[in-house]
């Protein structure tokens, strides 16, 4: 069968090669990590820590230790247990996550950028939930809290308005105590957090080669209760990394691993899913870009290296566009990126609903975005090539000049095409007489409808003032 | 000998190893320094200018031009002496830094080397630049312009912090202000109170001379 359709951009002496690299790096060069207590506690487990200049450097033996310790399988879990699934992912392709932490939405009725506020945060929630191909949600940033706190009312109003799975990305170092607690509280106890994590933490790192307070908190403080930690390098090649596809792979891939390392080192066990993204630094103007075609290549060459080399699940943007709007361009974007990705095993695709490189978050998106994730899906099945699907029988039996519209064979297989709505189907007369409404139009008209449908979350009061209070120790803690 | 035209053009090349050798030769025959710098450096280099502003020219290699001229001006500037020892190879002066809380530092950083390229004395202040550090700064550099940039959403506040401090120190009208990062737009800016907002490098080069007049 002609199924199972994978892109493998790598050869296999090349991933080796690179590994090799990858522990050459660890081990010669080493990382800045921007926290004394976690030098202190990787000094402790045998790394070598060279305190003065915040550096640590892995040996070959505790990298391959902690790649032996490193679960290779990892279980999200959804606010409501049906909901709950496993990467890499038996039962599908592979998953997928919205955008994260844009602070402006694009208004659906006026097609114009506004702040974000709370409540476009609690929609978020709401459409991830109700748009079945969306299997995790993540906040983007409000503007109308406190900014201090931002990440907190953003978590705590996901948790009340989403049944699925949350991947938190914070901003702020003073907030991952309080977002830890919220998970903790969505979960139940600390023991059901790391049973069934409810929620997940993005660990970026500043590249090249740093790991940053912030970050190396949330490992840290995630390691403690188990939640699993998306390692996640900020690369832009050109700028921050090599600006050559191959060598930005292989510096974020590095940055992956230590982080990898640090979690094996700090809790043995503790679930990891490297989330490699790769930006590209306009040489003409200087701004940072997501959707080049190197950008798109390299992060289906970094998905497959990871895979191949570190054998545990990856996550990376499967949308993303540098468009401002929602138009040709953003589509080109998206599409090119998640076929890619999906090909070369991506087992999460984040990304859904946001527009120019994460900054922009948009409903209507996001509707699109679920669409284009059924085709990326059903690519991947590939084609039926069997004597039923070579419709042996039927061409046998049709004669020159005959049809098969009437046959049991196409009754049988007449709605197996995928019909997602993206595309027009009528003649074009109909069409002009329905308004000559392009994708956009129509989208837009489908977002109207599914918006009637949204609704919060059932949640108990109990939970519910948990969460509350949580927020407001954190108000009184932190706002200035 | 070389001409200016060919000192131009090892500028707009990037070409920094020949460089020395055309200056010195330019020298030995008794070229005037500041004809050199005038006519074949900044010559070069405002070639270079116009060709980046209409893409032709990437930005390693405007740093590279840069780094060409640098390679002349090490071997000119000392020779200037009496009145043209006053006189400033800069066109402004550009007191650039990532804001309180924020640690990242390559769109700053880019911004800075083509500013620098470009003419301006930049004094960089690198990151997570404290408001009373901004406020030293402009007190005692005198700049034309400050840029203050952030890549964190809950950081760009410290912009607005560094304008008012200016205000309650009395020198607001003192310095042009510029801001910029993926978390800022134009409204964003204006909020803040500043004079400018840049999108990204290109336009910061091209706005921070419109705000000084050149």
């Amino acid at each position: 069968m002609a199924t199972n359709l994978q892109l493998r951009v790598l050869s296999s002496e090349e991933v080796g090669n690179m590994f090799d690299k990858c522990l050459h790096l660890l081990s010669a060069k080493g990382v800045n990590i921007d926290h004394p207590e976690a030098l202190k506690a990787l000094a402790k487990a045998g790394v070598q820590v060279d305190m003065n200049n915040r550096r640590a450097r892995f040996s070959k033996n505790i990298i391959e230790e902690a790649l032996r310790t490193v679960p290779k399988s990892v279980t999200l879990g959804g606010q409501e247990k049906e909901n709950d699934f496993v990467l890499p992912d038996s039962k599908g392709p592979f998953r997928t996550r919205t955008g994260t932490g844009a602070p402006e939405w694009i208004d659906p009725e006026t097609n114009t950028f506004q702040a974000l506020t709370i409540d476009n945060v609690a929609e978020w929630g709401q459409l991830g939930a109700f748009l079945d191909e969306i299997d995790t949600i993540a906040f983007p940033s409000p503007q109308d809290v406190p900014e201090e706190t931002a990440d907190i009312h953003a978590l705590k109003t996901l948790f009340e308005n989403t049944t699925k799975h949350v991947i938190t990305q914070p901003y702020n170092l003073n907030a991952v105590k309080y977002l830890l607690e919220l998970a903790v509280a969505a979960a139940g106890s600390k023991e059901e957090l790391k049973k069934r994590p409810v929620m997940s933490i993005l660990a970026c790192t500043l590249p090249p080669f740093t790991l940053d307070s912030l970050h190396t908190e949330v490992i840290m403080r995630a390691t403690e209760l188990g939640v699993p930690i998306f390692p996640n390098p900020l690369a832009i090649a050109g700028a921050t990394s090599p600006v050559t596809p191959a060598g930005t792979v292989l510096q974020s891939s590095t940055e992956i691993l230590a982080q990898l390392v640090m979690s094996q080192v700090l809790q043995p066990g503790t679930p990891v899913i490297a989330q490699p993204v790769y930006f590209s630094l306009d040489m003409t103007t200087g701004k940072t870009l997501q959707a080049t075609l190197e950008s798109v290549m390299g992060s289906a060459m970094n998905v497959q290296f990871i895979k191949e080399a570190f054998h545990i699940p990856t996550k990376t943007w499967g949308f993303g566009t540098d468009s401002y709007t929602l138009d040709g361009q953003n589509m080109l974007d998206d599409l090119l990126r998640g076929l890619l990705v999906a090909l070369a095993g991506g087992d999460l695709l984040l990304g859904a609903g946001n527009v120019n490189v994460g900054i922009e978050a948009s409903p209507v998106q996001m509707i699109i975005d679920n669409k284009l994730i059924k085709i990326y899906k059903r690519v991947l099945e590939g084609i039926k090539v069997d004597d039923d699907y070579l419709a042996w029988k039927e061409i046998l039996d049709t004669e020159p000049g005959g049809h098969y519209l009437e046959l049991a064979h196409t009754l049988r297989h007449c709605r197996e095409a995928l019909r997602t709505g993206l595309s027009v189907t009528q003649p074009r007369d109909t069409w002009m007489a329905e308004g000559s409404k392009d994708l956009h139009a129509r989208m837009r008209e489908e977002y109207q409808e599914v918006k009637k449908q949204l609704q919060p979350r059932a949640i108990s009061e109990d939970l519910k003032k948990e969460l509350n209070n949580i927020v407001k120790q954190a108000d009184k803690d932190l706002v200035k | 000998m070389a001409t200016y035209e060919e000192l131009q053009e090892l500028v707009i090349t990037g070409d920094k190893e020949k460089v020395p050798g055309v200056v010195n030769s330019m020298l030995g025959n008794k070229n005037d320094p500041m004809e050199i710098i005038s006519k074949g450096l900044i010559g070069g280099m405002d070639v270079v200018g116009v060709k980046f502003k209409a893409g032709d020219m990437f930005i390693p290699e405007v740093m590279a031009s840069a780094h060409a001229l640098k390679a002349g001006m090490a071997i000119l500037k000392p020779l200037i002496v009496g009145d043209d020892a006053s006189t400033s190879f800069f066109i402004g002066k550009y007191v650039i830094g990532t804001v309180e809380g924020d640690i990242h530092s390559i769109g700053k950083s880019i911004v800075a080397m083509l500013l620098e390229a470009s003419g301006f004395q930049v004094i960089d202040l690198g990151v997570d630049v404290s408001i009373a550090k901004f406020l030293e700064t402009i007190k005692q550099e005198k700049p034309d312009v400050v840029g203050m940039s952030a890549l964190l959403t809950p950081t760009v506040p410290r912009m607005r912090d560094v304008v008012e401090a200016l205000k309650e120190a009395g020198i607001r009208d003192t310095v042009k202000i510029m801001v910029g990062g993926a978390p800022v737009n134009q409204d964003i800016a204006d909020s803040l109170g500043a004079d400018c907002y840049a999108p990204e490098a290109q336009s910061a080069v091209e706005k921070a001379r419109a705000l000084i007049g050149k």
